[in-house]
């Protein structure tokens, strides 16, 4: 985990306090017990400033937003690319057709070409399979982010989301293509438009 | 030597998309006659019941991998039991080729592949097996 800037990285300091505490306890009987609920309330402090770190950088989002965000634009970009592969075949199957009715030097000019299309749309296959190796991956570092969380006692409970950002000179923030399902069609994008003619 | 281009072949990949490229490199090199499964087990039982002169088929498909598929065929006391079985596949790690080898895979072509190496791997396994 990085430290916050201008911060040092507070599970040294809770090591130190730990291992300070335990030292008095076992080798100064009679350490007074108002140093040690200092020290001890110091430790308590450093937890406290660990949490609020933990929330700053909005663990919620990690795991309940941002990662499942991403896996779904990850699992549309294999569909799009799987929807293009499809139809560049289609296209070279026709053009295939067609190539067999011209004389036999054209035919096998365009059959050479076609054939190079076809090797190269294995793009497709080996592009799905990376994708799927980052899902994975995305989905590890997820449970990994939720088992963190349970371990620091972190819930969620209250925290706020995360302020809806703005683009350069204040205009909306540019997003890319959306998903399918929240996206708008290019009649949606029309009907919106005609709203404003006169 | 010159390959029978009418070979029976049967082509394995869970990807729809892979299946069709190969088969039409398979198609554009003159092959003519192929079948097509969407995993091992489809492709097992296309192999129990139908005789097939050469299968290619990709690793990494579920329920059973191109490897299970390779084990079952060479374990099996049928008359598919030594069927050339080449390996098309994205797995180019050296354990991954020399498991394959182990279990008795034929050749192995990695992804991306041209034509040119498809017809080259044909050639090579179909004249070890003629």
């Amino acid at each position: 985990m990085t430290s916050p800037p201008g911060k040092t990285y507070e599970r040294d300091k809770v090591i130190k306090i730990i291992g300070s505490v335990i030292d008095k306890v076992e080798k100064e009987a009679h350490y007074p017990r108002d140093l040690i609920s200092q020290e001890l309330w110091a430790l308590h402090q450093a937890i406290e400033e660990a949490r609020a770190d933990v929330s700053s950088i909005r663990p919620k989002d990690i795991g309940g937003k941002d990662i499942p965000s991403a896996t779904d634009q990850l699992d549309a970009i294999t569909d799009s690319v799987g929807q293009a592969t499809s139809g560049i075949m289609d296209g070279c199957e026709k053009i295939s057709q067609v190539a067999e009715t011209l004389d036999d030097e054209k035919q096998n000019e365009i059959l050479m070409q076609v054939t190079n299309i076809y090797e190269h749309c294995t793009f497709h296959d080996l592009t799905t399979q990376r994708i799927n190796k980052i899902i994975t991956t995305l989905k590890n570092i997820e449970t990994k982010v939720n088992g963190l969380m349970e371990v620091i006692g972190h819930h969620h409970e209250g925290e706020e989301e995360a302020p809806v950002q703005e683009g350069h000179n204040g205009d909306p923030l540019l997003n890319g293509p959306q998903m399918p399902d929240d996206a708008m069609s290019q009649e949606d994008i029309d009907r919106l438009l005609s709203e404003f003619d006169d | 030597m010159a390959l029978n281009k009418d070979m029976s072949i049967l082509v394995v990949d869970d990807q729809q998309s892979m299946r069709r490229i190969i088969i039409n490199l398979l198609r554009q090199i003159g092959f003519t006659n192929f079948s097509e499964a969407a995993d091992g087990e489809n492709a097992l039982s296309q192999i129990k019941t139908k005789h097939f002169e050469l299968v290619l088929s990709d690793w990494h498909m579920e329920p059973m991998t191109g490897i299970d598929l390779l084990r079952t065929i060479r374990a099996s006391n049928e008359n598919y039991k030594n069927v050339p079985v080449i390996l098309i596949t994205a797995e180019e790690k050296v354990e991954n080729i020399l498991a394959a080898k182990q279990a008795g895979v034929n050749n192995y072509i990695k992804k991306p592949f041209s034509a040119e190496v498809l017809k080259g791997k044909i050639t090579t396994v179909m004249g070890d097996t003629i």
